[in-house]
């Protein structure tokens, strides 16, 4: 019937213009989304994704666990999933499509379920149909028994090969379907929003796609970016970087709400598109069998990760020794992740904690103060170096002493070479 | 308590003793001091549970009696992380004393973010113990600081200035560190169990025994330059 028959019916209808590249794009995206489930998935449009699990069954705990799981995360995706199972592509099509939710593990249960089946679950042309419906064949069943050389003359075969194939007695072989190498996935907004809370919701279901999109490739992403496009404004771009690469969606989740709870939005955002780049094949990771502190690194990486996402780059570090002389240059901050460096010892003992600034001190009767006379206990050590260094204040002569301050807390302090000798502090031994 | 009552009474996890521990505690991380381990419930430093000390001033050795936990815990494969620290630390020094330095990790937030950035190190259970510097705290930061400490298999030192030794808090030990001639005093504030009367006078490594060490008085002229050559 047409649009306005259809409007006269039902005054309150809603109608919408049918999309089909958007439907094919999320007919794939779940494709790739259900490669976590098994590797053999394959496409059957304009609404129909077969996976077969047959050899999954183990893993995921028998057709009925898996079947719940599949329509629970198909619901986080936002898509609604009619599911049924049945040991031919075309029986579990057929019997998804008639709302029939059976999970049929072998053969012998098939030909009941496939007989009380409708007709139009069958893909023929109406005249065909129109014709058995009047012959009184309203179920599969009735279609099967009717005889086929009179089924041939009247152009209905095809439908006695489609039930064959359906219940097995013909092969049915399907392409199989190939993830990409690169994904890219895009939301339009409906409403465009500017607070991060409904943001956060929205990139919550394209990560699931990336993290299952991993899962499929038995990848792990190192560093993904979220763009928002807005209406009038440039989009903005976040990019996210991990430590390790993971295809754990709470962790990738973790990092876009610290990153979306951090910017300033001049618009509201009409679209998100998230597009992964750094793609490393990851296999499962395995555990030893007695490790009492075996899941610790795993909990370092997420912390460290949170830090520099909130704090920067910059203010997580780990120490490093170099080989040189002069002090402050022996000690320098180096990535987390880095391979350690060598180890330098001096022999004479360091403090533990060094003054970004040495900090020039009163001296009285040539004897350094710093709130009383400090007491030399032992030194001097002379340091001479950097004299190669191009920079004027990069040259060291020091005569450097351990020093005891009024409440008995030990300093190291130093006094330049140079006049006019200044005495300075320079570090603490905690 | 009289000697053949001691002997009569069981020990029965029902009897309670005044002068004892409460209850059995989860075994702690050796601080590697014999007499800081026999007043300490667990007998270390406690596990999952926060800890605070309090040293009247920097330099007296208040990260000296650290040292040898943070040592032994790097040499086992576990991460350490220091949060907010003072100064800058110093990497040979550390190496010295026995610390793996790819170990462990130093974080440097903003004054704003240090009591998050402290609770989120602590809360993620992944180290074996992290060292915190706090000023001013209130109650409810050191009791979700103390939340944050359970459940994990660390222990979370928060070393704080002196003066705010008396504050009370959530924490499951305190202890007062004060210098006195080269050793460290050690006075437990708080534990879990009966409280200490005096405090221990630990011999901590110091780089200079202060007791022994001559004083210098500082040479008047330094000794003529040496390799100095500046080729202009």
């Amino acid at each position: 019937m047409g649009r306005d028959s259809a409007l006269a019916l039902v005054p309150g209808l809603i109608v919408c213009e049918r999309e089909c590249e958007r439907e094919d794009a999320a007919l794939k995206e779940i494709a790739c989304w259900a490669g976590q489930f098994t590797p053999a998935v394959s496409l059957d449009p304009p609404a129909c994704v077969l996976l077969e699990v047959q050899a999954s069954l183990r893993l995921f705990g028998g057709a009925e666990a898996l079947a719940g799981r599949i329509r629970s995360q198909c619901r986080e995706l936002g898509f609604h999933a009619e599911l049924a199972g049945a040991p031919t592509p075309l029986a579990a099509r057929w019997l998804a499509r008639a709302g029939d939710h059976a999970l049929i593990p072998e053969r012998t249960g098939l030909d009941e379920a496939i007989d009380r089946l409708p007709l139009d679950v069958l893909d023929c042309p109406d005249g065909v149909l129109e014709l058995l419906w009047s012959i009184g064949a309203l179920t599969l069943g009735d279609c099967r028994r009717l005889p086929r050389q009179g089924l041939a003359r009247r152009g209905a075969l095809a439908m006695i090969e489609q039930i064959d194939r359906a219940l097995g007695r013909l092969p049915d072989p399907r392409p199989g379907f190939v993830a990409p190498a690169t994904h890219a996935a895009r939301l339009e907004l409906t409403v465009p929003q500017a607070q991060a809370e409904s943001l956060i919701f929205a990139a919550g279901r394209l990560v699931t796609g990336l993290a299952a999109w991993l899962t499929a490739r038995h990848a792990g992403v190192e560093r993904f970016t979220l763009r928002l496009e807005h209406e009038h404004a440039e989009p903005a771009a976040l990019t996210m970087t991990l430590g390790t690469p993971s295809r754990d969606a709470s962790r990738l989740m973790a990092l876009v709400r610290e990153h979306l709870a951090r910017l300033d939005l001049l618009e509201p955002v009409c679209a998100l598109v998230l597009q992964a780049q750094d793609i490393e094949p990851l296999a499962g990771t395995s555990r030893p069998l007695f490790a009492r502190h075996g899941g610790e690194g795993e909990q370092v990486a997420m912390l460290l990760e949170r830090l520099r996402a909130r704090l920067g780059d910059e203010a997580v570090y780990r120490m490093e020794s170099t080989a040189d002389h002069r002090p402050e240059y022996a000690s320098r901050a180096a990535a987390p992740g880095c391979a350690p460096g060598p180890d330098i010892r001096s022999g004479s003992p360091r403090p533990l904690w060094l003054l970004a600034q040495p900090r020039r001190l009163v001296s009285r009767e040539s004897r350094p103060w710093l709130e009383a006379p400090l007491r030399l206990l032992a030194g001097p050590e002379r340091i001479e170096s950097g004299w190669w260094d191009e920079s004027p204040a990069a040259e060291v002569r020091r005569d450097y002493f351990i020093a005891a301050g009024a409440a008995d807390e030990l300093l190291w302090v130093y006094r330049e070479l140079a006049t006019p000798q200044a005495w300075y502090l320079h570090g603490i031994f905690a | 308590m009289n000697a053949a009552l001691h002997e009569c009474l069981p020990e029965h996890p029902a009897l309670w003793r005044g002068a004892d521990q409460s209850a059995p505690a989860p075994p702690g991380i050796p601080t590697g001091y014999p007499a800081l381990d026999a007043v300490l419930p667990g007998a270390g430093w406690p596990v999952a549970a926060l800890t605070e000390l309090f040293p009247e001033r920097d330099g007296i050795g208040e990260l000296a009696l650290l040292l040898p936990a943070l040592a032994r815990l790097s040499a086992e494969g576990r991460a350490l992380a220091l949060v907010a620290p003072p100064h800058l630390p110093y990497a040979p020094a550390f190496a010295a004393a026995g610390v793996e330095l790819s170990r462990m990790i130093v974080v440097q937030p903003s004054a704003t973010q240090r009591s998050w950035a402290i609770r989120q190190t602590i809360g993620s259970h992944g180290f074996g113990m992290v060292l915190a510097w706090l000023d001013t705290a209130d109650g409810a930061t050191l009791r979700r600081l103390q939340l944050a400490a359970e459940g994990g298999s660390g222990a979370a030192v928060l070393l704080r200035p002196g003066r705010l030794a008396r504050q009370a808090s959530a924490a499951a030990l305190k202890l007062r560190l004060e210098g006195r001639h080269g050793r460290l005093a050690v006075e437990v504030l708080k534990r879990r169990g009966a409280r200490l009367a005096a405090p221990l006078l630990l011999d901590v490594s110091r780089p200079v025994a202060c007791a022994d060490a001559v004083v210098r008085d500082p040479p008047a002229q330094p000794a003529a330059a040496g390799i100095r050559a500046r080729y202009a």
